[in-house]
């Protein structure tokens, strides 16, 4: 029995001697340059977790960091921005990039956007001032990569330059709520990085005017999604105002929901995003129908947003 | 009766139990430390950013021009040499439609690295060997950086760009692209 006592405690000696050496030997800390590209000529700043204030900023906003990413503040800080709106309109969608270039000159980006694009197409937006997208004209919002909570009420869509493996990778991540893999991901990211540089690529106003530099042509996208909405509506508008009959509107828009399926991404042309929403809209044209009480109200219903107005879509130069 | 050489067995196997348990729980914590250790923490430093202004650069005076592209390269990075034709795009762009636009390419290098690397990539912009350009705070090349008269940054792009970017770089210099 001494014997064993012997054994037993010879191993968990060199165990513990091995262990302790192990744990001694931390890697030094990872240094990144965070560059910060905002839109400070139309009055859209981006506040950067390098920005001596950003701490006190996001206290402000009521947002605390370690209930979004629990334990990870540290890893989440680089990817989490505020976007501070001091112009006089409301700014109703927006794009972040984000680009992680590594010491070999490669470059990963992802990109976010956060849309209320029924702003543009005569709905209304959301009248709490602290929910969908938007950002009203003198507030900030706080926008994370890792905020998996804080984009539910926002439409992300990703896209990706190089290299491809890369694509959407967080946002799939983020799709699966698995803040595990989103926290290994985003540190397996860093651990390497050399640099990381956010940009605001990209913001629309409540007027329709649409500012930045815009590397992924997210303006033909929503031009495209507008002028979709809008032939969808004015087409079964007029068949209306023709007095024909209300089951040829419906055929129609049928046929186009019925369409086959199609993914859309960064490098679709802006005619397969007109045939994508078209047919999204008409899906959504037909489930009117569904809770109208009847036709004749389901058709108002919808088109009666051709009455209201429309702001231009229009690039500021 | 009370047994002593039961007792002190049963008290030998008692404590080998109470060591493995040690043990095991002293391993755990140590895996633990180590796995969260096997990622460095990330230090943030601040880098380039719209409006900050540069620190001067002995090669160069930002006030002789109302705006100056920065272009950083380096004689040994291969994405400044394949981006040359398109730097020689906006050498051309400077030719053709003077905006009072100053174009300088900077390199770390000695100065007879540079005129050999400008010379075998047939690199069209005027190129200055500046060794201090890393005082800019500049990761990696190739970086364009605009600057206004005062050195302030109006914007910047890092790396090799993709098309789109490259027509956005042509759009701001030839005034006729989106001013964001």
């Amino acid at each position: 029995m001494k014997r064993l006592n012997w054994i037993v405690l010879s191993l968990s000696f060199v165990t513990i001697t091995t262990l302790t050496f192990l744990s001694a030997w931390k890697v030094g800390a990872q240094s990144v340059r965070l560059n910060v590209r905002d839109l400070s000529e139309h009055s859209l700043f981006l506040v950067a977790a390098t920005d001596p204030s950003f701490d006190a900023q996001l206290a402000k906003l009521g947002v605390r960091t370690d209930q979004v990413l629990p334990r990870s503040v540290d890893v989440t800080r680089p990817f989490s921005v505020i976007i501070r709106n001091q112009s006089s309109r409301d700014v109703i969608a927006y794009r972040l990039r984000w680009d992680v270039i590594q010491p070999d000159g490669t470059l990963t980006t992802q990109l976010t956007t956060y849309a209320e694009p029924d702003a543009l197409m005569g709905g209304s937006r959301s009248g709490l001032p602290d929910m969908g997208a938007a950002i009203s004209a003198g507030s900030a919002r706080y926008v994370s990569l890792a905020g998996l909570e804080s984009q539910t009420a926002t439409m992300a869509m990703g896209g990706s330059s190089l290299p491809t493996s890369d694509l959407n990778a967080i946002q799939e991540i983020a799709a699966q709520k698995n803040q595990v893999a989103l926290l290994d991901f985003l540190r397996n990211k860093l651990a390497k990085a050399q640099s990381l540089t956010v940009t605001l690529d990209v913001a629309i106003f409540d007027d329709g005017r649409f500012v930045g530099p815009d590397s992924f042509n997210y303006f033909a996208q929503m031009r495209a999604e507008i002028d979709a909405k809008q032939d969808l509506l004015r087409d079964a508008l007029f068949a209306a105002q023709q007095n024909k009959p209300l089951e040829r509107v419906y055929d129609s828009a049928e046929t186009i929901a019925n369409e086959p399926e199609m993914f859309i991404g960064p490098d679709s042309s802006q005619a397969d995003y007109y045939k994508f929403y078209k047919r999204e809209f008409a899906r959504e044209f037909l489930r009117m129908r569904v809770s109208s009480r009847d036709d004749k109200t389901a058709v108002w219903l919808a088109t009666s947003r051709l009455y209201k107005q429309w702001p231009t879509l229009r690039k500021k130069y | 009766m009370f047994n002593k050489e039961k007792a002190k067995s049963y008290l030998e196997v008692i404590t080998s139990i109470a060591v493995l348990i040690v043990a095991a729980v002293v391993l755990a914590t140590f895996a633990l430390n180590y796995y969260r250790a096997r990622w460095p923490p990330t230090q943030l430093q601040s880098g380039l950013q719209k409006g900050v202004a540069l620190p001067p650069l002995q090669a160069l005076n930002y006030s002789d021009s109302p705006q100056t592209l920065l272009v950083a390269l380096n004689t040994r990075c291969e994405y400044c040499t394949a981006s040359v034709p398109f730097y020689n795009q906006l050498a051309e762009l400077q030719r053709n439609n003077n905006k009072g636009i100053k174009i300088i390419a900077l390199f770390p290098n000695p100065a007879d690295e540079v005129s050999q690397y400008v010379a075998q990539k047939k690199l069209e912009l005027i190129a200055i060997a500046a060794p201090d350009v890393g005082g800019l705070g500049l990761y990696g090349t190739p970086t364009m950086i605009l600057v206004d008269n005062q050195g302030r940054v109006i914007d910047f792009w890092i790396g090799k760009l993709s098309p789109n970017v490259e027509q956005e770089v042509i759009g701001r210099l030839s005034n006729n692209g989106p001013t964001g």
